[in-house]
């Protein structure tokens, strides 16, 4: 054990060398080794798999191998995981994860006829790549890595037919280091392109059906080019359908938004009419669409969005004046939050492989959403298998990711407790042997998780980096005997101050949320900061938009 | 178009051919039967067995274990059908070009609007989804049996019904496009010229594809989804139902189909068809009209509630529908006012509402009348259909009791969202003082004044 102290501190010794140079570019530090070994932890290799304490060698962002009393390479990187679990990275099977959301620039283009606008406007660009609009600095990337992925699926933003999905790594330095595979799938949504052709579903389920039969005999024509091109018109090319026709001849899966059971019927519809493969996405309501599920060519990711649960105080507290009827709808609604929350487990009676995503929904919220799942039937292992192994295979990728097995991807995370006991806490997360330390922010426990506020108390200046436009104001933080408060104030608007709730501080980690207004909405934005003497960094994560990040610095202190 | 679905057959793999969809048995007991094909018969039993009428008689013994109504001092007609509707669907109106032929109402079916069991509760077993009239070529429509609490959306088709599409004439396309977006058509000529346009390109399209299919032609023809229809319509393997008002459009529209050898067509509302009457028989045309509703805009203003009458009496097989979600639990005193204004005869008045307009929807060999052999879909009332008393206590569908007033509890709901906010029965209930045939079409016109 001391051997391994003794080369941990070596590592500390050499980083500090690096340090006394001068100038340092803190955005380039060379790792110091790309070797990692994790000593005594509880390795669960598979979903069903636990196979106790072991160790782990990590090597070039690979597992190298897993064993019990393995002896550390002299120049590998230690880390004492004093008995914790080991799982295989997360998988997120569907999001828009480093994926910034456009501003829209001011003007609509200009449109000559809203029944044939050009494809930009009506929502269609299949041939757009996810890859292309990646940005490896987005805020959410991080906070999806705390939770605990380390792979994503991505797909553009956009309306009908948005583009093309990738598969990404959650750690680089460029978008281009973070791509695993590209061109992985064809992202269709029932979203119409408002006002323009196709605006209503039934418009756009015709145009699928149109752009698909249209891309089958295009290819049938280039095809037929390419074998002789002597006496016959030469067929033109078409962007948009060159990029349909990997999903017509079965080559690309097409991933769809389906949240609601009539969304998967209408789906399933289409696949069935025109027969590619079909993952069914961020699906919130199954209900009786559950039958088609068994299909070969049609996979399923459930959103871990699922419905709030009534208050049950409230409610209560109601029943004794309510009449029958509005009882009998309160039970109804009761045994309809029931049915939402026990799909998973259905799926899993049922031997249906499914995997979880993200792209509606917090990270944060990421256990106890499936904590909630396990206690309405779902096992354990399922609940694992649908972050680990089922996406793995859904995407593909199941050679390189989604078990701790030697020579797949070094994706691990460490939790100190089994990861879906209430009170486990995530300690490590490696991206490909890049290792990230989470910092546990305490959660509130009642006036305690204040301790330690004074250093932050006073007026700080702000700047949020929203989608590229920059939002600057002033964060107010006062003391008044026991209470701390907080105002935001934009500095175009100081006549709007917006008051934050459930305040918690931990070891310089201030956490608080406010509801802003959101173009006529109230949006409750979740804000994580990091603070040092002078400065603050963190984020502010607006749901279903993702993660900006935040930045300030003090302007005054208290008197 | 069969040559061109014979090509794309090999990558359309085949659609199920209508999933499996329940059939009950029930024998309904020494009611007065209002059969519409065959007088009325008092005292008769009337026995349904797998969603199919199998014996009509007297003293029909019970087959063991069958379900049997006493329909004893009550009234049993066949379930009555609505040739117009927008019930059950999540989409109306593609209203962003003139012809949308390709978009049909059928995909966005929606099993668990409330509104099927509310037809229920007023005898209707069938209804015709139909597409909007903010295009002058709308979208394809579905004919649906009223299966409610079934889940699947499929299970609401009723297979092998005719294929319909909606056409419309006059303001709506006029305001939509003309005045909306400064396209044709502005005026009515316009409306014309669009559906000539439309026509010219799918008999081209078609004759594309007979080139290219019989070796004329070695590169296929680019497809295209919405020829493709418009071709269909051409060969009447697609039937019109055509938006109207005015007579002189009805006529036009009745030449445009001559020109193009288009011989099937229903009109619906046809609020001037008293003035055409004659034509409209002459050319085989069908007539869908409302009772007694008018004055909701400049073109309906000339108007009579004897149209009804009128039509029929001069030979037009002629329905009274109900366009609305309200009028739909009604029809049975809609059928009535022909007494009123008309002197109809009970069956004259009854076939209205059962065997003209399933006549309308290519189904009158299925359903419209109480035969052996035909669908099992039956209303049974309290007071004659056509009496002001009348109450539906039963609706059967395919055999099975889809509304029993007996049970009939204040939350007939399907589908509840576990985060709704209670009560949720307050729905803006839309009044009748509109036709419904603009749903969805406000947003757009809305956006084009930004």
């Amino acid at each position: 054990m001391n051997l391994k102290c003794f080369a941990g501190s070596i590592g500390v010794c050499l980083l500090l060398a690096t340090h006394t140079s001068g100038q340092i570019d803190y955005n380039n530090i060379p790792e110091v080794t790309d070797k990692i070994f994790i000593n005594d932890v509880h390795v669960q290799k598979t979903p069903t798999l636990n196979i106790g304490l072991s160790d782990i060698l990590i090597e070039n962002g690979l597992i190298v191998q897993i064993g019990t009393n393995m002896t550390p390479p002299v120049d590998a990187k230690i880390i004492e995981a004093d008995s914790a679990y080991a799982y295989s990275g997360f998988i997120d099977a569907f999001s828009h994860l480093g994926i910034p959301k456009k501003e829209p620039n001011g003007k609509r283009p200009e449109v000559k006829f809203k029944g044939f606008p050009p494809n930009e406007v009506a929502g269609i660009t299949p041939e757009k790549l996810a890859s292309a609009d990646l940005s490896h600095s987005e805020g959410s990337i991080k906070s999806h890595r705390d939770a605990g992925f380390t792979i994503a699926h991505i797909v553009p933003r956009g309306k009908m037919l948005p583009g093309q999905g990738s598969i990404i790594s959650l750690h680089g330095s460029s978008a281009d280091e973070m791509i695993l595979k590209d061109q992985t799938s064809t992202f269709l949504q029932f979203s119409g392109a408002r006002g323009y052709y196709p605006s209503t579903v039934i418009g756009v389920m015709a145009k699928w059906r149109d752009l698909y039969r249209k891309a089958h005999f295009h290819n049938k024509n280039l095809e037929n080019y390419k074998l002789s091109a002597n006496g016959i018109q030469r067929p033109h090319e078409d962007k948009t359908l060159n990029a349909l026709i990997p999903v017509t001849n079965g080559s690309r899966p097409v991933f769809m938004t389906t949240k609601k059971v009539k969304d998967i019927f209408r789906a399933v519809e289409l696949q069935k009419e025109l027969g590619y493969d079909l993952v069914l996405c961020d699906v919130k309501q199954i209900g009786a669409a559950q039958k088609h599920l068994k299909s070969s060519k049609i996979d399923i990711l459930l959103s871990l969005d699922l419905p709030k649960e009534e208050d049950k105080k409230k409610s209560k507290k109601d029943s004794t004046e309510v009449d029958a009827l509005k009882k009998s709808m309160m039970e109804r609604k009761a045994k309809s939050y029931n049915e939402y929350l026990t799909q998973a487990a259905n799926l899993e009676k049922a031997n249906i492989a499914f995997a979880f995503t993200m792209m509606s929904g917090k990270s944060k919220d990421l256990k106890s959403n499936i904590i909630k799942l396990i206690e309405h039937g779902l096992s354990k292992s399922a609940g694992l298998a649908a972050l680990t192994t089922n996406p793995a295979k859904i995407l593909g990728i199941d050679d390189i990711a989604g078990t701790l097995e030697a020579g797949k991807l070094a994706n691990i995370i460490l939790s100190d407790k089994p990861y879906f006991e209430k009170e486990s806490k995530l300690k490590y997360v490696f991206v490909e042997g890049h290792m990230t330390e989470i910092k546990q922010k305490k959660k509130k426990e009642g006036k305690g998780s204040l301790k330690g506020i004074k250093a932050v108390l006073g007026i700080w200046s702000y700047s949020v980096d929203v989608f590229g436009e920059e939002q600057t104001g002033k964060m107010t933080i006062t003391q008044n005997g026991d209470d701390i408060q907080i105002e935001l104030t934009d500095d175009n608007t100081p006549n709007d101050t917006d008051n934050a709730t459930g305040i918690s501080y931990n070891d310089g980690t201030l956490s608080f949320n406010v509801t802003v207004d959101g173009g006529g909405q109230e949006t409750a934005v979740d804000i994580t900061l990091d603070f040092n003497a002078e400065d603050f960094s963190g984020t502010a994560t607006i749901e279903g938009m993702g993660a900006l990040n935040m930045e300030g610095s003090k302007i005054s202190s208290p008197e | 178009m069969l040559n061109i679905k014979n090509i794309i057959l090999g990558l359309l793999a085949t659609t199920c051919l209508s999933a499996q969809v329940d059939m009950g048995d029930v024998l309904i007991k020494n009611g007065t039967l209002l059969t519409i094909s065959d007088g009325e018969k008092e005292k008769t039993d009337i026995l349904i067995k797998k969603g199919k009428i199998s014996k009509i008689g007297k003293s029909i013994k019970a087959p063991e274990g069958i379900k049997t109504i006493d329909a004893n001092g009550m009234y049993v007609m066949p379930g009555i059908i609505d040739a117009h509707s927008h019930i059950a669907i999540d989409a109306v109106n593609e209203a962003t070009n003139p012809v949308t032929a390709e978009v049909w109402v059928g995909d966005a079916l929606d099993p668990y609007d409330i509104n099927i069991y509310r037809a229920l509760a007023g005898g209707v077993t069938i209804s015709h989804a139909m597409h909007g009239s903010a295009n002058a070529i709308g979208g394809q429509c579905e004919t649906i049996k009223h299966r409610w609490g079934v889940l699947d959306p499929n299970d609401l088709r009723m297979e092998g019904a005719k294929k319909t599409i909606k056409f419309a004439l006059g303001e709506n396309p006029i305001r939509v496009h003309g005045e909306g977006g400064n396209i044709v058509p502005n005026t009515r000529m316009g409306v014309e010229q669009v559906f000539r346009n439309a026509f010219e390109q799918g008999k081209a399209y078609a004759a594309e594809w007979k080139a290219y299919n019989n070796g004329t032609t070695k590169i296929a023809p680019e497809y295209n989804i919405r020829k493709e229809a418009l071709a269909d319509i051409l060969s009447g393997e697609i039937m019109i139902h055509c938006h109207s008002y005015r007579a002189d459009e009805i006529l036009m529209l009745m030449n445009v189909l001559t020109d193009y050898g288009v011989d099937q067509i229903c009109f619906q509302h046809v609020n001037e068809g008293f003035k055409v009457a004659p034509e409209l028989a002459e050319f085989g045309a069908y007539a869908s009209v409302f009772s007694d509703w008018w004055a909701y805009k400049f073109e309906v203003y000339y108007s009579t509630a004897y149209n009804a009458t009128i039509l029929s009496k001069n030979g037009v097989t002629t329905s009274i529908n109900s366009d609305s979600r309200e009028l739909i639990r009604h029809l049975y005193h809609e059928a009535a006012k022909t007494q009123k204004y008309g002197g109809l005869s009970d069956t004259e008045a009854l076939s209205m509402i059962t065997i003209n307009p399933a006549k309308q929807l290519g189904i009158d060999k299925r359903v419209g009348s109480l035969e052996v052999n035909k669908e099992g879909d039956v209303v049974i009332f309290q007071n004659h259909p056509l009496s002001i008393y009348a109450i539906p206590q039963y609706t059967i569908v395919d055999g099975i009791v889809r509304f029993d007033i007996n049970e009939d509890p204040q939350d007939m709901r399907i589908d509840i969202d576990p985060e709704e906010k209670i009560p949720a029965f307050q729905e803006s209930e839309a009044g009748h003082n509109h036709d419904n045939c603009l749903q969805g079409v406000s947003e757009l016109l809305f956006e084009h004044k930004h």
